[in-house]
């Protein structure tokens, strides 16, 4: 071989090594969505086309004068970007149960808009497309995907019931236990009541009723109570425990208490 | 339930002891004699104040004055009603000559008074009813504060009870009593309080009498204007709130404003001055609540009518009606909340008036009001408010109100659910429910602390004292078990919490000098997992091993002393604990049989040679150490050489040469130790060693010198029975039968409890018929109790393991027979029990097979009658399904056999008792479930209950995973599959499969 032809034989796999690079760097970078960033610690807001990094897991925004400006999630306050195409139809395919024609909609959804909102939301129909296929474990692979960007959505936001759904329906009882009590020790108060209600439900399907109703419905009924979304639920399901456990004393006592506190709730019928 | 309790007050006492003290002046004491008996009176009293009845007794015991007997009765009475002791009460009642003397009567009332403490209000009920129904028009003079205690108490049991209509008609009655001026217009305001709540259920004429009473009640109030006055006017209101009458409310708050306003001023002086909380008496906070209550209802209606419509009206309710003439507006619902939430913040409507403040707001400045108010509630006046209601609630916790303290806590709670003042609440709200023995909703509070709090900010160790705090309460009320959850719960949640390795490890010792070994396991092992390097973690390393060994389970318990000499190695300095760690880890693989003798000498060695070198400093501190590490070596060397007579000679050696070994070995330490503990038995082996050798010169030498240098051992006392014990366990059975022989044939020279003990020694040892040598002479020779006892049982139990079913019955018989009480009963009735069903399944006569089945089956009921541990109870079940196995196998072989299928059924039905109710937290009960699962299996499938088979056989290693039987559980599980997929059940094939990660 000349040495003309050496030097062509290491440009060009220079040339593939350096298209292997591009390549792999537009995989790891979402696509760039048009949209608003909002700061965290002014509030300052950012026009541009968002994308997210996934190796180096932050945000890449490209201003009107091209200059492209690199932020952590912490210092990102919110992501505002306009309603992906064809979300609205997938999510009523899910509802109607087309699943076929709502999941490949749903995927691009969510590899385009990772960590844009819209990615948490088309997460969780997809996730529930799954669960109505009888695939949980896709369901969780998906959920899980999410959460690590995102951890708190294993536990908060619209996400998080369909995964702890996906995970009981998966036999994955003992990672649901573990996102639960994370939920009950550190979160947010609000968000407290229903996953005590959530994993008192597990218990209960155990046969567990009196774990149910100590560390489920009657703590939920007694310390929540000034949350009235869940506190019926919490009565009702505490004296379906107390009928189990042959209590029917303390059964009534709910009964009483359900109709008295909440004779509009649902769970009087 | 809790062993005592204390009467919340000593009412009847004031009576009689003004009583006693009013007949005691008149009789001629000295000053002295007086004054002593007062006092003891006094502490008497006190003393059951305290929940020291017991003490109280003493002191009452030694009051000698007859005037002082009324008084000393109901003190008595008093005490005993406090430890619940009915029985006694009723019967010092039912003694007195007078039922219905005044003196009776305190003690009858002082009873009713201990049944409500003791919440059993129908037999209260009963006291009390029949008391108050003699005075229909109230009572005579002289029963006049009887009567008015009486009846008040009796109130408010009934509303406990919840019965309200006849809580108001027993007010009426007390209303009639003569009483205190202030005191009459309390019990009058509260009959007006109870009769509007139960006119807010009522309706039509019922309703319409309530208010004409209410209306004369609060006629008679209005005419003084004191807090009552207050009362009064917030009871009108409350009436025009039911009759829906909201502007009637409003006009008449009106009328008596400047009268409340001259009230609250004055509440408000007297709390300045006395810096007692008075404020919250003020009827202007309660007053202003209610109208804003009932205008906040009102506006609801009209939002949920047509808000825009109705807008103007709804604004006048919640921000207030414009003043004739002018653009002000007077107070809404809005202001009068706020009001009442700034200003009365210790009063019982502040939180919920701050909260509907809140949401009559969130409507106002929301469309279509669109109102500017700003948020006024400031996080400050929230702390204040907060701190008040808290401090409210613990009030009632302190004076023991607990019923009243719980809901005052659970409300406050609600409100402020997440702060310091939170945590203490949830802490004493437990204490409450333990108090009130609702444990459920104990267990729910106290677990909701746990697990909410114990990363709550900084204050994780104080919600953890909390915790602990409850799980004391519940030890103080000697409910262990209820204990011991909460104190896993606090292990659980709160790792880091300084106290929790040291309550690990108490809970651990607890279990372990109970000789509760599994449980012990359980908290020494997380300590082991979670507590690495701490002082207390190499304590639980070595209690660990100590657990295996009392548990028999020597391949754990050498895989535990590894761990922890692999723990102290990586110490700086290993300690003495080294040293005993390795002792254990050689004398466990010497446990472990001949397999493992040469990895038990390789340790003895290796010990040997450590506590020989001249690095020994480093395994021993002070002087202490150093002696136990002597013990240790002259262990070793006994060991070692026992491991010598155990151990196969090397290639090119004969036989005696490890003997020889063993010798030499045993001479070593009877030569540099020869005071050590092991020294006569190492000169008693080094005999026996010399015999087996066939050297009767040496062996003889070595007797004689174990008599004269050691002449009190017990060696040299019992030369020939030590020689046979060493020849049994060097495991030359033979010879030491010939020992022991020669020994129960020298009459005299031994006595009969050693006769005995050679026999059982031999029994030990599997040598049946020469231990039935000993017993059959020593039960010859002595009446001694103390012998014979133990030697028909050992006898019994021989003849049954050698199948001699008559002879051992008759042992056994015997034994019953003369001496009924004896410690060994439960033994020998389950002995008994089985010798009779084996005697039973080989006869072949029907008649007589039934009447020795039949005696079996009285021996194991009155085995039965004896056992009180669990673990006893679970044996017994397992000997009565054995018991009709052999009743079915009977069948089989010589009878009926369609009743081989009853019959099997029934021992199923006894083994599956055990298996579903026997609880294995229990010590000793465990093990024997597991024996029920390995017996009835087998039964199931002869029965042919292939699912039965699978559930059982999943449960077993569910629960047993390594269980003893866990391969023929796995082989009988697979059968049963099969047979059922034969069948065409796939359903349980399914089912039978266990889910999961």
């Amino acid at each position: 071989m000349t040495d003309k032809q050496k030097i062509c034989n290491i440009r060009s796999v220079k040339t593939v090594l350096t298209m292997v690079v591009i390549l792999f760097a537009a995989v790891s970078q979402s696509l760039a969505i048009q949209g608003i960033v909002v700061k965290s610690a002014n509030n300052e807001r950012m026009k541009g086309d968002i994308r997210w990094h996934q190796s180096k897991k932050e945000y890449l925004i490209t201003g009107k004068n091209n200059v492209t400006m690199t932020f952590k999630p912490s210092q990102v306050a919110k992501v505002i970007v306009s309603r992906p195409t064809g979300f609205d139809k997938a999510v009523k395919d899910v509802a109607a149960k087309r699943y076929d024609a709502a999941l490949p909609v749903l995927n691009k959804i969510m590899s385009d808009y990772k960590m844009m909102g819209w990615d948490v939301k088309a997460t969780r129909y997809a996730a529930e497309a799954q669960l109505g296929m009888k695939n949980p474990k896709k369901a969780i692979l998906l959920c899980e995907e999410l959460i690590r960007n995102n951890p708190k959505a294993a536990y908060q936001g619209e996400m998080a019931e369909i995964y702890w759904q996906a995970l009981v329906e998966g036999g994955r009882t003992a990672t649901l236990r573990k996102v639960m009590a994370k939920v009950i020790k550190d979160g947010p108060r609000e968000l407290v009541p229903l996953v005590q209600i959530r994993r008192a439900d597990v218990d209960m399907k155990a046969g567990k009723y009196k774990k149910a109703l100590v560390d489920g419905y009657l703590r939920t009924a007694v310390f929540f109570a000034e949350d009235k979304r869940y506190a019926p639920e919490a009565i009702y399901k505490a004296m379906e425990c107390f009928q189990q456990l042959n209590e029917p004393t303390n059964a009534e006592k709910m009964r009483k208490k359900l109709m008295t506190d909440f004779p509009n709730s649902e769970y009087n019928k | 339930m809790t062993s005592m309790r204390t009467i919340l007050d000593g009412s009847k006492l004031p009576f009689v002891v003004a009583l006693f003290l009013f007949s005691f002046s008149l009789c001629g004491y000295s000053a002295d004699a007086k004054n002593k008996i007062k006092q003891d009176i006094e502490y008497a009293k006190t003393l059951n104040a305290w929940g020291l009845p017991d003490y109280a007794k003493v002191v009452l015991d030694g009051i000698d004055d007859p005037a002082a007997s009324a008084i000393i009765k109901t003190l008595r009475i008093q005490a005993l009603v406090a430890k619940g002791e009915w029985a006694e009460v009723k019967s010092i009642i039912a003694k007195e000559p007078k039922q219905d003397s005044l003196d009776t009567w305190a003690m009858k009332l002082g009873l009713a008074d201990g049944y409500y403490a003791w919440r059993m209000y129908p037999e209260a009920q009963g006291i009390y009813e029949s008391f108050l129904n003699k005075y229909p028009d109230g009572p005579p003079e002289a029963l006049n504060d009887f009567y008015r205690e009486s009846a008040y108490h009796y109130a408010q049991m009934l509303l406990l009870m919840g019965n309200q209509k006849k809580a108001i008609k027993v007010y009426q009655g007390l209303a009639k009593a003569k009483m205190p001026k202030h005191e009459r217009r309390q019990i009058i305001s509260e009959t007006a309080e109870l009769m509007v709540k139960e006119a807010e259920v009522t309706s039509g004429e019922e309703q319409k009498k309530l208010f004409e009473e209410i209306d004369k009640i609060t006629t008679e109030i209005l005419w003084i204007q004191d807090v009552w006055f207050g009362k009064a006017i917030v009871i009108l209101a409350h009436v025009k709130e039911i009759q829906g009458d909201i502007d009637g409310a409003a006009k008449l708050i009106d009328e008596y404003w400047d009268s409340l306003l001259a009230l609250d001023e004055d509440l408000k002086s007297i709390e300045e001055e006395t810096g007692e909380n008075m404020t919250k008496l003020s009827p202007m906070a309660e007053c202003r609540y209610l109208l804003a209550v009932m205008m906040q209802k009102e506006a609801g209606k009209l939002i949920a009518e047509d808000v825009n419509k109705n807008k103007a009206k709804i604004v006048d309710l919640l921000v207030g009606a414009k003043k004739k003439g002018s653009k002000k507006r007077g107070n809404g619902a809005y202001k009068h909340f706020m009001n009442v939430f700034v200003k009365y913040p210790t009063t019982a409507w502040a939180p919920e008036a701050g909260v509907r403040a809140k949401q009559v707001r969130k409507i106002l400045v929301n469309p279509p009001f669109n109102a500017g108010i700003k948020e006024t509630i400031t996080d400050k006046m929230l702390e204040k408010v907060e701190a008040a209601q808290f401090k409210n609630a613990e009030m009632l916790f302190n004076q023991n109100q607990y019923k009243e303290a719980a809901e005052a806590y659970v409300k406050v709670l609600n409100l402020f659910p997440e702060s310091k003042a939170a945590i203490s609440a949830l802490g004493n709200l437990a204490r409450c429910y333990i108090e009130l023995d609702d444990e459920l909703m104990a267990m729910t509070t106290v677990r909701y602390l746990a697990e909410r709090f114990s990363n709550y900010k900084d204050l994780s160790n104080f919600a953890g004292d909390q915790v602990i705090r409850v799980a004391m309460k519940f030890t103080e009320r000697n409910q262990s078990k209820l204990s011991d959850e909460v104190y896993d719960t606090f292990f659980d949640n709160f790792p880091n919490h300084p106290s929790a390795v040291s309550m690990l490890y108490r809970s651990a010792d607890i279990r372990f000098k109970n000789a509760d070994y599994d449980g012990a396991l359980v908290y020494y092992n997380k300590i082991k997992e979670r507590y690495n390097g701490v002082p207390l973690w190499y304590a639980a390393l070595s209690r660990i091993t100590t657990c295996y060994s009392k548990l028999g389970d020597s391949t754990k318990e050498i895989k535990a002393l590894q761990n922890y000499i692999k723990a102290l190695e990586a110490r700086s300095r290993p300690g003495q604990e080294l040293v005993g760690a390795r002792y254990s880890e050689a004398l466990a693989y010497k446990k472990l049989g001949p397999k493992y003798i040469t990895a038990a000498f390789n340790r003895f060695s290796k010990l040997e040679k450590i506590l020989s070198s001249s690095n020994r400093s480093k395994y021993e501190e002070n002087s202490e150490q150093k002696e136990k590490n002597n013990e240790i070596l002259q262990g070793t060397l006994y060991n070692k050489a026992s491991c010598y007579m155990k151990m196969k000679a090397p290639k090119g050696k004969d036989d005696n040469y490890r003997k020889k070994q063993a010798i030499t070995t045993l001479e070593k330490l009877i030569k540099d130790y020869p005071k050590s503990n092991f020294a006569a038995s190492a000169l008693s082996q080094v005999g026996t060693l010399w015999t087996v050798l066939d050297d009767p010169k040496k062996a003889g030498e070595t007797l004689k010198r174990l008599t004269k240098e050691y002449p009190d051992s017990a060696e040299a006392k019992n030369a020939s029975f030590m020689l046979g014990m060493n020849l049994l366990k060097m495991g030359r059975k033979q010879q030491a039968i010939l020992v022991f022989r020669k020994m129960f044939a020298s009459t005299g020279k031994y006595s009969d409890y050693q006769i005995f003990t050679a026999g059982s020694e031999l029994h030990k040892a599997g040598v049946i018929d020469i231990a039935l040598t000993a017993y059959e002479q020593v039960l010859a020779n002595t009446k001694e109790r103390s012998i014979r006892e133990p030697a028909l049982i050992a006898q019994g139990e021989c003849l049954v393991e050698q199948g001699e079913y008559k002879s051992g019955a008759k042992s056994l018989e015997t034994l019953l027979k003369d001496y009924p009480k004896s410690g060994y009963t439960t033994k020998a009735t389950l002995l008994l029990s089985e010798a009779y069903s084996e005697m039973a399944k080989d006869e072949t006569d029907s008649d007589k097979r039934i009447a020795i089945f039949n005696k079996a089956v009285k021996a194991l009921n009155k085995s039965r009658n004896f056992e009180k541990k669990p673990e006893g109870n679970a044996r017994l079940d397992i000997e009565l399904a054995r018991i009709y196995k052999r009743k079915a196998d009977a069948e089989k072989q010589y009878g009926d056999k369609s009743l081989v299928p009853k019959y099997l059924d029934d021992s199923i039905a006894s083994y599956q008792k055990l298996i579903l109710f026997g609880n294995p937290d229990e010590v000793g009960v465990k093990k024997n479930i597991e024996t029920a699962y390995a017996e009835c299996l087998p039964l199931l499938l002869e029965t042919e209950r292939w699912a039965d088979v699978v559930d059982d056989c999943n449960s077993y290693i569910e629960a047993f995973p390594n269980g003893k039987d866990i391969r023929e559980v796995r082989s009988l599980r697979g059968k049963a599959k099969v047979k059922l997929a034969a069948k065409g059940n796939f359903s349980s094939e399914a089912s039978a499969e266990k889910s999961g990660e």
